[in-house]
């Protein structure tokens, strides 16, 4: 093959088939040849083109400054167009498929001098089409910034859920299933006194409990984990804090799955009712009255009696004390229960109020023994007081559909201002003559069995 | 080898009018005010210029390469590191770019063409002598591996000039380094020309 044949072949492949843009220009900027895809791209052909001044056919390169570049080649220089300044460098349509994104195809280019020897003899121009790419890059930086609004979107509200965490009155607080701490508010951390950080994956119960029950809770927390029990919904119990500090928290817990259900932790809320346990205690240590009947307690009841025991003696009136006691208590708690067994108590207190007089001091010593203080009341008074109590007991016991029938031991002694006794002594009295009657009871019990058996 | 002062005032003060045309070029290219100052102005030998480039530059960098021939041949480069080519590219295009992609890395072809071309036309018209450019290249490399090109299988001794180069835009300021490497003989003319220039 001749010289002349073999460049040759490399212009008709440039011509032909090269898949990019092609066209060059003498010194005057003449167009010399445009080749088959410029034709294909620009709908504009060599004939159409060729020998005319590349102004005369695209007048806006001027407008768009792309111009001078040529006249840079003419001396020598090698010009890049980048798509994103420049956009184009020949306007031609956009290829259908991405008509919605632009009307005119996306272009990089590049403008270099033709030399012969040291002459410049024209210039060369490449063309590529980047409209894909372009168009690709767009997508991708969309996509980029949709999901980085989502992260955003994300970052806030996980932000606000932590800020409602932390403005919480309770302590949060996650574990995971190994009962390693997850999330902790502010308050939990307060409550603690540790920093959040310092909280976040250690484990609750090795640091948290009183060292004689870990290995309890942490049995119990395993086979919470494994599902084996429910949690208790609502407790109370000890822990140990950074500072070793003792503090009664009261909990609320949930149990945490993840999406196909299985169990990934626990959510505690805890409050610290350290204080309020502590102030419940005091008041109960002050309080006089007792909490379930409503009678004064044991406390209340002699303060009180030892007061009108002292204007009694002074006043020179007469006083009875009454000791009383709840027959068959044990039985009933043990057969019904204790519910019940409150019930019969709040019942004894009802009918023991019902038969005294508001004046008098009626109260609950503990279990099932009760004590009255009739102020102002003769011997005689005694047996009418008994028989009235009788009578309430037999009236409640027929009115009822109770589980249980009530039925009370009673004692009493007297306080004579004449040869005053202290209340320990009027109380052992009454006490002394309780338990006779209750043993009366039982020996009647037990002759009236024996009568029937006999 | 060393400049004079006198060559060197001389040749900052060309490198200067260079990239004051450049710099025209760009402000023209992205709608706002950029400029490119020139603080220092060195004559290295190849083999120094490894070791003064590691100082300033860690890493990847992100190299615009343009070969030159004619009386006068070398390799310009215009040298940016990898965080100072995406800043540069995210004030020129106005768009946060993060990663170098083929957008980002035809701007900086261009950018860099711009710089190279005004630098070594300027040079071009004072010796009066014809340069042939290649088409410009942008490389993502270690500094090393690209310096080492320039090394390697050039029996000539060579020389760089390097002229530190920041781009002042839009109140930030992006530091690089134009390193034109040129053989003995081509760098024994540009002297002689800018000896005629004083």
């Amino acid at each position: 093959m001749t010289e002349y044949g073999y460049q040759d072949a490399v212009f008709n492949w440039i011509r032909n088939i090269l898949d990019l843009g092609v066209f060059t220009t003498d010194a005057q900027l003449r167009i010399m040849t445009w080749n088959r895809w410029l034709e294909i791209h620009s709908h504009i052909t060599y004939p159409q083109v060729i020998g005319r001044n590349l102004l005369e056919v695209f007048p806006d390169l001027e407008e768009r400054r792309a111009y001078r570049y040529y006249q840079q080649a003419l001396e020598g220089q090698v010009y890049t167009l980048s798509h994103r300044f420049h956009r184009y460098l020949l306007p031609m349509p956009a290829p259908d498929e991405y008509n919605g994104y632009f009307e005119r195809m996306q272009q990089t280019a590049q403008i270099a001098p033709l030399s012969s020897g040291d002459k410049v003899i024209g210039t060369i121009t490449k063309i590529e089409d980047v409209t894909e790419r372009v168009v690709r890059e767009i997508l991708l930086k969309k996509e980029l910034e949709i999901s980085e609004n989502a992260q955003r979107l994300i970052k806030k509200e996980r932000d606000l859920a932590q800020h409602y965490l932390d403005i919480a009155g309770v302590m949060l607080l996650a574990l995971d299933e190994k009962g390693d701490i997850t999330l902790i508010n502010k308050r939990g951390c307060q409550i603690l006194g540790c920093r959040q950080e310092e909280l976040i994956g250690k484990n609750w119960f090795e640091i948290f409990l009183p060292e004689k029950d870990v290995e309890g809770v942490k049995e119990v927390f395993s086979a919470l984990m494994r599902g084996e029990i429910e949690p208790y919904r609502e407790y109370e119990n000890l822990i140990k804090t950074f500072s070793g500090e003792i503090k009664i928290i009261k909990w609320n817990n949930t149990i945490l799955r993840d999406e196909s259900g299985k169990i990934i932790g626990t959510l505690s809320s805890g409050e610290d009712i350290t204080e309020k346990k502590r102030l419940e205690d005091t008041l109960k240590a002050m309080s006089i009255t007792d909490e379930l009947t409503g009678l004064y307690n044991r406390r209340g009841f002699i303060a009180l009696s030892q007061q009108q025991l002292k204007i009694a003696e002074r006043a020179g009136n007469s006083m009875l004390l009454f000791f009383a006691d709840l027959d068959n208590m044990k039985w009933i708690n043990d057969t019904f229960g204790h519910k019940i067994g409150d019930r019969a108590l709040i019942k004894t207190a009802q009918i023991l109020k019902e038969t005294f007089r508001e004046s008098d001091i009626v109260g609950r010593l503990g279990g099932d023994e009760f004590c009255v203080l009739a102020i102002d009341a003769r011997q005689t008074y005694a047996r009418a007081l008994y028989e009235r109590l009788k009578e309430n007991i037999k009236r409640y016991n027929n009115n009822n559909d109770d589980l249980f029938q009530i039925s009370i031991s009673l004692g009493f002694s007297r306080f004579d201002p004449d040869s005053p006794k202290d209340l320990d002594e009027l109380i052992s009295e009454a006490d002394k003559m309780m338990y006779e009657e209750k043993n009366n009871k039982k020996q009647s019990v037990i002759n009236y069995k024996k009568e029937v058996a006999g | 080898m060393i400049l004079t002062d006198n060559q060197r005032d001389s040749l900052t003060e060309l490198i200067n009018i260079a990239f004051g045309r450049a710099a025209a070029s760009l402000s023209e290219l992205t709608g706002f005010r950029v400029l490119i100052n020139v603080p220092k102005v060195d004559i290295l030998s190849i083999n120094e210029l490894i070791s003064a480039l590691n100082g300033f530059i860690n890493g990847e960098v992100a190299t615009v390469h343009q070969i030159f021939t004619g009386q006068v041949a070398g390799d310009a480069l215009l040298m940016l590191d990898y965080d100072g080519a995406t800043a540069l590219t995210s004030l020129l295009t106005d768009e946060e770019v993060k990663r170098i992609d083929v957008s980002s890395k035809e701007v900086l072809i261009e950018v860099g063409n711009i710089l190279l071309n005004a630098c070594l036309g300027t040079f071009g018209n004072m010796l009066q002598v014809h340069i042939t450019f290649s088409v410009p290249r942008l490389h993502l490399s270690q500094l090393n591996d690209m310096l080492s090109t320039l090394v390697i299988g050039k029996e000539e001794i060579r020389y760089a000039l390097v002229i530190t180069t920041r781009f002042r835009l839009k109140d930030s300021e992006i530091g690089g380094y134009l390193v034109i490497v040129l053989g003995v003989g081509s760098l024994d003319r540009l002297i002689e020309g800018i000896e005629k220039l004083g």
